[in-house]
């Protein structure tokens, strides 16, 4: 037995040699996996779903590289949120089962990422109320995942016809947070910012709150001009030309409703285009010729709803504009 | 005559005392002016070294001797310790943030130190206390704050001043210096960025003398595309010269129109030319008839208008029933709301109907 011993002991020595080393953490790695994370969201934030996912999958490669535990967790569920915008449920699954796991054994305070995707995934599934039966009182998160998951809960009550009054309190509070951590460091999802103020906005709106609307939208405009954000953009000026027509300033509510519909027509938003147009002759009706323009609009138009607003207004005797 | 000694005790004795009375008188003048019966103070100084220090150094103050060294050592740090006295004359010419300057004179070597007065003469220094001087760093800090102003004797002075201007002529950077350096500081850095400006220029001319550099800048990029657009014109017209020519043997060809086309496609006009002919025909009868089912619908408008304005009343009619229903409280919350906005992906912004 002895006589085999040394030979052992030399082998085992070899081999404990060859083993690799521990990899250093690569920060240049790090760094690539952060740059894939924001361009996945900013296809996430166009639509372009099958773009978005390639991107967080790459992130997550890298990460898995450097071993870097909280990204991985990041990626994969930036991974299964595309996976269920591209309805592939399983996979879906899968990447938050990972992500899941993760959580639960190295870092349960990233657990507001987890809730956040499933409060999405219940109002992609058009389950407000299974999205309001999520508590989130108790998850500490980054103002970023906090203001996104009030803001689905403020959709989910709006859908229900419920009053969001405490929703759109709690969203505020999360756009004022990241707007001063926006001051100091670049947002982990730097779309959040702009999506929170904007519903912000709107859920003031829908109160009748126009003069603390504005602010909002006008802050979401500024993010997403940052942001280079067609898409949002449209959507906060049609909402900035909606308030000033509500506070009485209609040469300010003609001069957005022009620019949404110029904006809407570039991104092929066809529809969202004639409602900037819609209401941008019906503000200048008392004019000559908005008449025969709505008529035309009300000709080419697709939209059944839009054209019964226009048969509305036609109908109705003029009215002055801003009132 | 003889001569007697009959008061030569009395002379010497005379002598003796006017020579005892004017030794006692010298020594207590001396003394006088030495001031060996004025009352003394002590004080502390520190010099950089002990080169022209001695034992009776004299202290100045504007010419005046108010002190002298009366004893010096090296200390731990290398530098001269030394103690001197003021008499009580000019005791209260030693005030806080005073400093010493010992200078020698290089012609004459003799060293003298100078007190620079501090700027408040009403802090006097107390007895013991340090005063530095100009030449180590707690005295250079007095120097360089204005708390002191040096002075010193001209020879001395502009041998110092010319070590400073040799010091600082040697120095880069020095703009602070004074307007001199401030000059010579730019007069070199814009020497050096003139340098730089014709090394960039002989590198431009070197690359606008290269031919295809498409890694350089806009101009070379520029420069090099309109080579090569120029390049792609020549091409251009010369393909251009060839279609002419072609079209020139087209137009030939044209000038006898016997149907060319007609003749090479269907030579007996039974492929093309009569179908087509007779599909005209067919269209001309269904236009005509088109026309009379237009004039007839035209005719029925009335009616047509009549049945749209029934069923735009039918439908408002069937709108306020189901308003109704829907307000029943009995069946209210019943019906399930149509959803109001097409959610494809995260981050959907709703907007306001109304």
């Amino acid at each position: 037995m002895k006589r085999h011993l040394f030979p052992l002991l030399l082998i085992l020595a070899t081999g404990c040699s060859s083993l690799p080393e521990g990899q250093p953490r690569s920060s240049e790695s790090v760094r690539i996996a952060r740059d894939e994370m924001l361009k996945g969201i900013r296809f996430d934030v166009r639509g372009e779903n099958q773009v978005a996912v390639r991107h967080f999958e790459t992130a997550y490669g890298l990460f898995t590289q450097v071993d870097d535990l909280k990204g991985k967790i990041r990626s994969s569920l930036a991974v299964a949120r595309q996976y269920l915008l591209l309805k592939d449920p399983e996979r879906a699954e899968t990447w938050m089962t990972n992500a899941g796991n993760l959580v639960s054994v190295y870092h349960p305070e990233l657990a507001s990422g987890l809730l956040l995707i499933r409060t999405e995934q219940l109002f992609l599934a058009g389950n407000p109320d299974s999205v309001l039966k999520l508590e989130p009182k108790n998850i500490k998160a980054s103002p970023e995942i906090t203001g996104q998951i009030w803001a689905y809960r403020l959709l989910s009550r709006d859908r229900l016809r419920q009053d969001f009054e405490d929703e759109r309190d709690e969203l505020e509070s999360a756009v004022e947070d990241m707007a001063d951590l926006a001051e100091d460091q670049p947002l982990d999802d730097p779309y959040a910012l702009s999506y929170c103020a904007y519903l912000t906005g709107w859920a003031y709106y829908a109160t009748a709150e126009y003069k603390k609307a504005l602010p909002f939208y006008e802050l979401a405009y500024q993010e997403d001009q940052k942001l280079e954000n067609l898409r949002g953009l449209a959507d906060d000026v049609l909402g900035i030309a909606q308030t000033h027509e509500k506070l009485g300033k209609p040469d300010l509510a003609l001069s957005g409703y022009f620019r949404a519909s110029e904006m809407f027509r570039q991104l092929s938003r066809v529809s969202d285009a004639e409602d900037a147009e819609f209401r941008y002759h019906r503000l200048r009706l008392p004019e000559a010729g908005a008449r025969e323009k709505l008529e035309s609009l009300f000709r080419s138009s697709q939209s059944e709803n839009l054209k019964f607003e226009i048969r509305q207004t036609l109908d109705s005797p003029a009215q002055d504009p801003g009132k | 005559m003889k001569f007697k000694f009959k008061y030569t005790n009395r002379i010497v004795g005379a002598f003796i005392l006017v020579a005892l009375g004017m030794l006692v008188t010298s020594v207590v003048l001396i003394a006088i002016q030495q001031k060996v019966f004025v009352k003394k103070y002590t004080f502390k100084a520190r010099f950089l070294d002990a080169e022209g220090l001695s034992t009776s150094t004299p202290i100045r103050f504007k010419g005046y001797e108010i002190g002298r060294i009366i004893s010096f050592r090296l200390n731990d740090e290398n530098m001269i310790d030394a103690d001197f006295t003021v008499v009580e004359e000019y005791r209260t010419k030693i005030v806080e943030n005073s400093a010493l300057n010992k200078a020698k004179n290089p012609i004459s070597g003799t060293s003298t130190i100078e007190l620079l007065q501090g700027p408040d003469p009403d802090r006097i220094l107390p007895e013991g206390g340090l005063i530095p001087a100009i030449d180590i760093p707690e005295g250079r800090k007095l120097l360089d704050e204005g708390l002191v102003t040096k002075t010193g004797d001209v020879i001395s002075s502009m041998l110092v001043n010319t070590d400073r201007l040799l010091e600082n002529l040697n120095r880069d950077n020095n703009e602070r210096a004074g307007a001199l350096f401030r000059a010579l500081v730019n007069l070199a850095d814009a020497s050096e960025k003139l340098d730089e400006t014709m090394g960039m220029i002989t590198l431009t001319f070197e690359r606008l003398n290269k031919d295809n550099n498409p890694q350089d800048g806009a101009l070379f990029r520029s420069v090099n595309n309109l080579a090569n657009l120029t390049e792609q014109l020549q091409t251009t017209v010369t393909i251009l010269n060839k279609t002419l020519a072609s079209s020139d043997s087209l137009l030939t060809a044209y000038s006898k129109p016997e149907g060319l086309a007609v003749k090479l496609a269907d030579p007996a006009g039974e492929n093309f030319v009569k179908p087509i002919r007779q599909t005209l025909d067919n269209l001309n009868v269904t236009l005509r008839e088109a026309t009379e089912l237009l004039a007839f619908i035209n005719s029925q408008q009335p009616e047509i208008s009549g049945m749209i304005s029934e069923g735009k009343t039918t439908l408002n009619s069937a709108q306020k029933t189901l308003e109704g229903i829907n307000n029943n409280p009995l069946i209210r919350g019943g019906i399930s709301k149509e959803s109001e906005q097409d959610v494809q992906g995260t981050k959907q912004r709703p907007k306001h109907t109304k």
